[in-house]
């Protein structure tokens, strides 16, 4: 499970396995554009770790055209399978790239302009618009953004502010939130948003046959009043408002109106208080929507109407932003990403750099449960066998960071993590000493997704490597619905996988403690357990902080990943598309940009 | 007259007949697959009691030949189900879908025979001659290159370069006819370059061999034309290996034109298909797939209907 994807399933859940990273793109122009009525606030009394800011995306920017460069654009197009056109244009693009660079309009400070329609390309469909019963990808969370608004929303800072909550405070002690919700907003349907609808979303949300392995923490949902709710919770839950984000893997945030969630089809119908009102949606082919002209955020939005075409193909989105199909796309395929950074036709936006909360990590899953990597030294032989810098050059064009953890230099939570670095001849040894003891060769199978031929040009370079130094492993392809299939049930030795983006560490907590039924790689460490519990109950940021350094370097003891690289995110968009990388909260304070490939349609313009 | 009805009537009965046996065999192999939807819907979030919980809200927990009798059963009224996954209903998806590939399909199959018989018709008044020639070569060409490789340079000339038509996307024809062509035409041109060379390989040699039959020496010392010649009496009796494989050409399209759908982003049936198969959404995969086998079938027997039309031999046999 690989983000270089050209994917179409309505099921993208390899999508859904990706949190939110944060962006970095945004900070070219300081000047926020803040709602212009500004609306009393709105503080969360203590909330999640502040992150110390974010860089440019340019860094990461490659200054010439060389042949390192062309064939590595040619190996990423050839990984999406239809790379003509955008081999062609990438090839006269980049050319300009050495001088050029992209448009500023993601940012924009001139006055917005009221009016017109705006088509976003985005990489997969989704099952539908129901919050509490439908995992969302990166493109699910797209919609929502334009129907729904979530109770909190993750600032450039890195910290989390009240978004269609008023406010949120917790206890001294953290285990009840009272969430305040804002007085006279109402949702598409008339009826209101009140603590009795939040109420009911997340009572919802807990009773999923989804969603409830995330919310085992919530105790008991009171109303207190027409527009105050307690969350009371088993233990402290310090960093319970990044839950409420909205973001992928975070869905907790999302209300919808009682009387969609009730209905039998309200998963195809959806009724939020968002920026634009539903108006249709055929699957695989587009979501409309309107402006909604009585949203609580008083001005905005500044579209008339806004469509999202799902187009698995990143080269085919590509090639309809650059035909004007499109006005905006999301893409995280690094082939086409080199084509638009330092493109001067085009708008850009990226989260290469971007250190807010938790990026996307690519890296290998290993079932510590079963034979052969039960035994450590099976998973540090693998750690020590694996040149990711290789693969970052041969297949993702060395544009995302090459990972030793899930955090990145730059973030509060890393610290190095003495993550066994490259070493072939050390990889020899303890495979030799393995099979000595077991009399047997330790063999394998190595499984991947059969979307897109990038993940068999990865699976064959990990092969290589790994056979080098005299393991034996089988590559396995699957469709993405039996590979989660089993991920979850434990059949499986080794997954190509790509997961963790959040806005805070502590939404990871299904998936990296253990016992939990999301933890798939069945790595059981008591240590890791504690520093997961100080990250979760915790308040002091920096307590939390050195919490989570110790959980990477605790993954660098037990390898239950094999750390690959970055996922990487970026927006492109036409000329005339303004603002998109923007968005601000209902203070006007800067809200993050880009997270895990999503965008804000709110304060977007057309010129 | 009435044999024709009693044949037409025959074939029908057939039809039904093939159409049930694919309904059994699409039923039981795409259970055959591996995978549970009751995974694609809940997530990474799947518990075994959640797993469990929907496997029996879906019926999937019951025998086998229990689940096909019932689909069966609802399927005869008319009743295709509901997606596991969109709860879109099925009909109602292949109601979007099935007019994409249909028009795909016409609008292709107009641009390779406007382009395949004349230029056959040409080569075979000269065979070995210069128009023969550089159209062989070029149906071989056009043979030998997949969809998505014409597909690619005809989206970035007129779609990237020169902005003649759109790269991606589709209007429903009664929503907007124009733009609806304008929409189609980059994929019809793309799904139509494999007809054209079929077309006029198979056309051409049919000409060439009936131009050398007794009739048409007959129409030739008669003082008949060469345009004459070929338009009464041999363009008609070349046409039969056109119709076979058209039919089977049109059958095939239908839902077959998926790297073209993908290219263009089109929401044919063919991605539908492959979209419901790796989300195992199973009644919306074995509604896709009896809509294009019975629409094969139906072609196929149409074409059977239209050989009685065109040749009087198969009339009368």
């Amino acid at each position: 499970m690989k983000n270089t994807p050209t994917r179409s399933t309505v099921t993208s859940k390899d999508n859904y396995l990706r949190s939110i990273p944060r962006t970095s793109g945004v900070s070219r122009d300081s000047v926020g554009q803040g709602d212009p009525t500004k609306q009393s606030e709105n503080k969360i009394t203590k909330h999640a770790p502040q992150a110390p800011g974010f860089s440019h995306g340019n860094d990461t920017c490659l200054p010439t055209f060389d042949r390192r460069r062309f064939l590595g654009i040619a190996a990423g197009v050839g990984a999406i399978g239809i790379g003509g056109p955008l081999l062609l244009s990438s090839c006269s693009s980049s050319h300009s790239s050495s001088v050029a660079k992209p448009l500023d309009h993601a940012v924009s400070t001139l006055p917005p302009k009221r009016g017109g329609h705006l088509t976003i390309g985005i990489d997969s469909e989704q099952a539908g618009f129901n919050p509490t019963s439908s995992p969302w990808s990166a493109s699910g969370v797209m919609y929502a953004r334009a129907l729904f608004d979530p109770l909190t929303i993750v600032m450039a800072d890195g910290s989390i502010q009240p978004y269609l909550a008023q406010s949120l405070t917790p206890n001294p002690d953290y285990t009840v939130w009272t969430i305040t919700m804002r007085p006279g907003v109402t949702f598409h349907d008339g009826t209101p948003c009140d603590a009795g609808a939040v109420a009911y979303n997340i009572e919802t949300f807990r009773e999923s046959l989804d969603f409830s392995v995330f919310t085992t923490n919530i105790k008991r949902v009171k109303t207190t009043g027409e527009l105050t709710l307690d969350i009371e919770m088993n233990e402290p839950w310090v960093a319970f408002p990044a839950q409420l984000t909205g973001a992928v893997g975070a869905q907790l945030g999302w209300i919808a109106a009682p009387s969609m969630l009730k209905a039998k089809n309200g998963a195809s119908n959806p009724v939020g208080t968002g920026p634009f009102r539903f108006v249709e949606w055929i699957p695989n082919d587009h979501m409309k929507a309107t402006r909604n002209t009585s949203y609580w955020r008083k001005g905005m939005p500044y579209l008339d109407s806004i469509e999202y075409k799902p187009i698995p193909s990143s080269a085919s989105r590509s090639a309809s932003l650059r035909s004007g199909v499109l006005g905006l796309m999301h893409t995280d395929t690094t082939a086409v990403i080199v084509t638009y950074q330092h493109n001067p036709g085009y708008s850009y936006i990226d989260d290469a750099h971007s250190t807010i909360g938790e990026p996307d990590v690519n890296f290998i899953m290993l079932n510590t449960k079963s034979a052969p990597f039960n035994d450590i030294r099976v998973r540090q032989a693998l750690a020590y066998a694996t040149d990711t810098s290789r693969m970052n050059t041969v297949v993702a064009n060395s544009l995302p960071e090459l990972a030793t953890g899930p955090f990145f230099p730059g973030s509060k939570y890393y610290s190095p993590t003495g993550y066994p670095s490259y070493d072939p001849a050390k990889a020899t040894q303890l495979i030799k000493e393995v099979e000595h003891e077991t009399g047997k060769t330790v063999s394998f199978s190595l499984a991947a997704t059969a979307a897109n031929t990038t993940e068999s040009e990865i699976g064959q370079l990990w092969q290589s490597m790994w056979q080098s130094v005299g393991m034996k492993v089988t590559l396995e392809f699957y469709d993405e619905a039996t590979l989660i299939q089993n991920a979850i049930s434990g059949k499986y030795q080794a997954d190509n996988w790509t997961q963790f983006a959040a806005p805070d560490p502590d939404c990871n907590w299904p998936f990296w403690h253990s016992p939990s039924f999301a933890n798939f790689t069945g790595n059981n460490d008591p240590e890791l357990n504690s520093y997961l519990h100080i990250g979760r109950t915790n308040p002091d940021p920096a307590a939390r902080a050195e919490a989570y350094q110790n959980v990477a370097k605790r993954f660098a003891v037990d390898l239950p990943y094999i750390w690959t690289n970055r996922g990487l995110w970026a927006i492109i968009g036409r000329p005339n598309v303004m603002n998109f990388g923007n968005p601000t909260s209902p203070s006007g304070g800067k809200a993050l940009a880009l997270e895990g490939g999503v965008i804000w349609p709110t304060q977007i313009w057309l010129q | 007259m009435k044999t024709l009805a009693l044949k037409i009537s025959t074939r029908l009965a057939i039809l039904a007949g093939v159409l049930l046996v694919v309904s059994a065999g699409v039923f039981f192999l795409i259970h055959l697959l591996p995978g549970n939807p009751a995974y694609a819907i809940l997530g990474p979030g799947a518990t075994p009691y959640a797993v469990a919980k929907i496997t029996k809200q879906l019926g999937l927990d019951k025998p086998l030949l229990t689940q096909y009798v019932t689909w069966l059963g609802r399927m005869l009224q008319g009743n295709l189900g509901t997606s596991y996954i969109t709860n879109q209903s099925v009909s109602s998806a292949i109601g979007h879908a099935l007019p994409v590939d249909i028009e795909l399909v016409i609008l292709s199959q107009i641009i390779s025979f406007a382009i395949a018989v004349p230029l056959a018709m040409a080569a075979a008044q000269r065979p070995g001659g210069l128009i023969d020639r550089a159209a062989t070569a070029m149906s071989l060409g056009g043979l030998s290159l997949p969809a998505f490789v014409v597909g690619v340079p005809l989206v970035l000339i007129f779609a990237v370069v020169i902005h003649l038509f759109p790269a991606t996307g589709y209007t429903p024809l009664l929503s907007n006819p124009v733009s609806n062509l304008h929409d189609m035409i980059l994929p019809s041109i793309t799904l139509a370059i494999g007809s054209i060379a079929i077309y006029f390989r198979l056309l051409r040699g049919d000409l060439i061999a009936t131009l050398k039959e007794d009739f048409v020496s007959l129409a030739r010392s008669k003082g008949l034309t060469r345009r004459q010649i070929m338009y009464r009496h041999v363009l008609r009796p070349s046409t039969f290996s056109l119709m076979t494989a058209t039919a089977i050409n049109v059958g095939s399209l239908i839902g077959g034109a998926v790297v073209v759908e993908y290219l263009f982003d089109l929401p044919g049936m063919g991605l539908l298909l492959v979209n419901s198969i790796y989300a195992r959404d199973y009644l919306m995969a074995q509604g896709v797939i009896l809509t294009l086998a019975a629409l094969f079938v139906l072609v196929n027997f149409l074409v059977d209907i239209l050989y009685h039309i065109v040749d009087p031999r198969v009339r009368n046999a």
